[in-house]
């Protein structure tokens, strides 16, 4: 059922002309950004301090990509159940003999899908380099990794925020906030390491999102990323639930 | 068999539902005939399992829908007074999503999207995309995924709702067809359709049951009309709970 509900949905995303714009805008400044690294590491290599291709180009155009999934997972997202329920169409959800769990995972999976084929797309601009120089793999693994366990913590937040309101533009605000709010943690930190310090660092988005680019495949910043997905989508669950509970 | 006992629900100290208990069997068709606000809509939702009763018990075949829901809802098909529609689908890619959440098995999805179109009268429709359909043609969409996979029974609210007299006659058609081999329960305000349509008729005002029987024992159309109104008269406005 979850695998129904998801290729239904990410055939109506992949439908979507608004989602089409995104994915162009984006793939747009990505390709700019990308330009202006790599002309910059030819024309300056002094700057770079004699730092491979993937650590000095590379890296940062997944540190980039990573950066713009924070503007448009809210974006992709904020329909997904949010106007469902504004249209009513949600009912045919509830009505059916799905649990919540099954509903909200169909849908997190179809957000995953698209996202995860997007990053697949902009992947294929680093690996071209491959014909030309040497790559180290194993740091491009890293951000590949960073991205995506970034993309499967973003989702769960996005469609936490669609299930609670009916208006999408509050919901792409709200998951917004949050989202930033999360990323810059480690700014409310002060400049001593006193333990409330350390909170806010280990608590920091950008923080465990950073050594992935910086190529170190840490446990920790996985099983962060994974914690938060679990939190909100385990909160996405009891809203859908909850819905059977309020007349709308 | 749809069994609802003691069904009360609450918004605030506001009753919308007070003491809601019925039972459809099969090869029926039971009305719920009641003015706009009467607790008609509110109750169709507690029975198709979209909203919770405050109190008491739904079960359907014999599966109580707050605790054992999945299955329960196994046996429904419900259309709500706003078709639950994807408009940027074709009218197939939609019917196909519902014959597969509602558990079709794929070998038979192909035979239910047929015979749903064929019933609702909507073969030429299939590869066009909803939203540029007729408000009609939409309300024909909501009841063919309502009955596409053949269910125990169907809940319709307000089916004729917005429909031209030529597409009320053609649901009324429908909705005959389809009782021999289901319980159909619809909600009405139109008294004409009530009396032409069903076969028991139950009475809501103000949330509570005023009256519930079988259409025989209406001498005509009129009698009908006479019995709805005093009917009204009988019960005070809107109750509040103690509780």
């Amino acid at each position: 059922m979850i695998l129904d509900i998801a290729k239904f949905e990410i055939s109506r995303v992949f439908r979507s002309p608004g989602n089409w714009l995104i994915v162009a805008i984006f793939q747009f400044l990505l390709a700019l950004i990308f330009y202006n690294l790599l002309s910059k590491y030819l024309s300056e290599p002094a700057l770079f301090e004699g730092r491979g291709i993937t650590d000095a180009v590379i890296a940062g155009y997944y540190r980039s990509t990573g950066l713009f999934f924070l503007l448009m997972v809210p974006l992709l997202t904020m329909r997904m159940i949010a106007e469902d329920i504004k249209t009513g169409a949600f009912k045919l959800l509830l009505s059916a003999p799905l649990n919540s769990f099954q509903i909200l995972m169909g849908k997190y999976f179809a957000a995953l899908g698209f996202l995860v084929f997007l990053l697949s797309i902009v992947s294929l601009v680093p690996f071209s380099f491959a014909i030309g120089t040497g790559l180290d793999y194993g740091h491009i693994m890293a951000c590949i990794v960073g991205n995506i366990v970034l993309l499967i913590c973003l989702v769960a937040i996005g469609l936490f925020f669609s299930s609670i309101f009916t208006q999408q533009y509050l919901a792409v605000i709200t998951s917004f906030m949050i989202i930033m709010l999360l990323w810059t943690a480690h700014s409310a930190a002060g400049s001593e390491s006193t333990s409330i310090d350390r909170i806010f660092y280990s608590l920091s988005m950008s923080n465990h999102f950073t050594r992935f680019t910086e190529g170190i495949l840490s446990s920790i910043s996985i099983i962060y990323f994974l914690l938060a997905t679990f939190f909100f989508l385990a909160m996405g669950v009891w809203k859908i639930h909850s819905m059977r509970s309020i007349d709308w | 068999m749809m069994q609802a006992q003691e069904v009360c629900r609450y918004y605030g100290k506001q009753t919308v539902l007070k003491n809601i208990s019925f039972t459809a069997y099969k090869g029926e068709v039971m009305g719920f005939l009641g003015p706009n606000g009467a607790g008609k809509s509110t109750l169709m939702q507690i029975i198709s399992g979209t909203l919770a009763a405050s109190s008491g018990i739904v079960s359907i075949a014999e599966h109580n829908i707050q605790t054992d829901p999945v299955q329960a809802r196994s046996y429904l098909g419900y259309l709500p007074d706003r078709p639950p529609l994807y408009t940027d689908c074709e009218v197939d890619t939609y019917l196909e999503y519902c014959a597969k959440i509602h558990g079709v098995p794929a070998i038979y999805q192909t035979d239910a999207i047929e015979t749903a179109k064929q019933k609702c009268g909507l073969q030429e429709v299939g590869g066009r995309v909803i939203h540029g359909l007729s408000k009609g043609y939409q309300q024909r969409i909501g009841l063919a995924q309502a009955i596409i996979h053949s269910p125990e029974i169907i809940i319709l609210d307000e089916p004729s709702s917005g429909l031209d007299p030529n597409q009320m006659i053609e649901m009324r058609e429908l909705i005959t067809e389809l009782k021999p081999d289901h319980s159909v329960i619809f909600s009405t305000h139109l008294l004409s359709e009530a009396y032409h349509l069903c076969d028991r008729i139950v009475m809501i005002f103000n949330g509570e049951i005023a009256l519930d029987r079988p259409i025989n024992t209406f001498a005509n159309e009129a009698d009908l009309e006479d019995t709805y109104v005093s009917s009204a008269g009988k019960l005070q406005p809107a109750t509040v709970a103690t509780s």
